[in-house]
């Protein structure tokens, strides 16, 4: 049975495996048996982790979300997060989706189920 | 709906209880220490509450595990903890 599953990323990028281990799962829940609807939610000190100017590689992030944007998963940034760290919307990559504080909890009060990292 | 909210993940936990008119929200380990402006029930876990001696605004009740299980069990939860 397709579900709507939200993954938070709240912790900052670096000295860390928050980030690609939520990236992990998100993209195995997009890609299993049921294929569900996936959309990875960076909020919190995660904001940090959806600029451009992160080092993915390093981050062992360019796999997952590959296989994640194949499923058809989405990555969406929080502008609440954004604006209490001073993050500007010109900082994100081009493949995460600005969107609002009220849509992000929106998002994340809707969906069937929600995994945080 | 049930909102378990804990410290680190207090600003999008209560941010997405505050669009929900059935919510109902229960503070539990540091989150005893939040004050949410919330038009909602809300509860914080009283053992965490005890120990780290917090003295909760009129507006928050105390809630033993117990209960809190039998809440958990009895509706949908979105946990931030």
């Amino acid at each position: 049975m397709k579900r709507d599953v939200v993954v938070l990323l709240t912790k900052a990028p670096y000295g860390r495996v928050h980030v690609p281990e939520g990236l992990r799962a998100a993209r195995g829940v997009a890609a299993g048996f049921d294929q569900h609807d996936v959309t990875v939610v960076f909020t919190g000190d995660g904001a940090y982790a959806a600029r451009a100017s992160v080092d993915r590689e390093a981050l062992n992030m360019p796999g997952h979300v590959a296989d994640l944007r194949e499923q058809g998963g989405e990555m969406v940034v929080d502008a609440a997060a954004m604006a209490e760290r001073d993050v500007s919307p010109g900082e994100i990559a081009d493949d995460v989706t600005v969107r609002s504080g009220d849509e992000v909890s929106t998002l994340v009060r809707d969906a069937d189920c929600t995994l945080d990292f | 709906m049930l909102y378990l909210i804990d410290e680190p993940m207090a600003d999008i936990g209560l941010r997405t209880a505050a669009g929900d008119p059935d919510a109902r929200v229960v503070l539990i380990q540091d989150g005893v220490f939040l004050s949410p402006d919330l038009d909602a029930e809300v509860y914080a876990v009283e053992k965490d509450v005890d120990v780290r001696g917090v003295d909760l605004p009129d507006e928050v009740e105390r809630i033993s595990y117990d209960a809190l299980v039998d809440l958990i069990v009895e509706q949908e939860v979105k946990n931030f903890v």
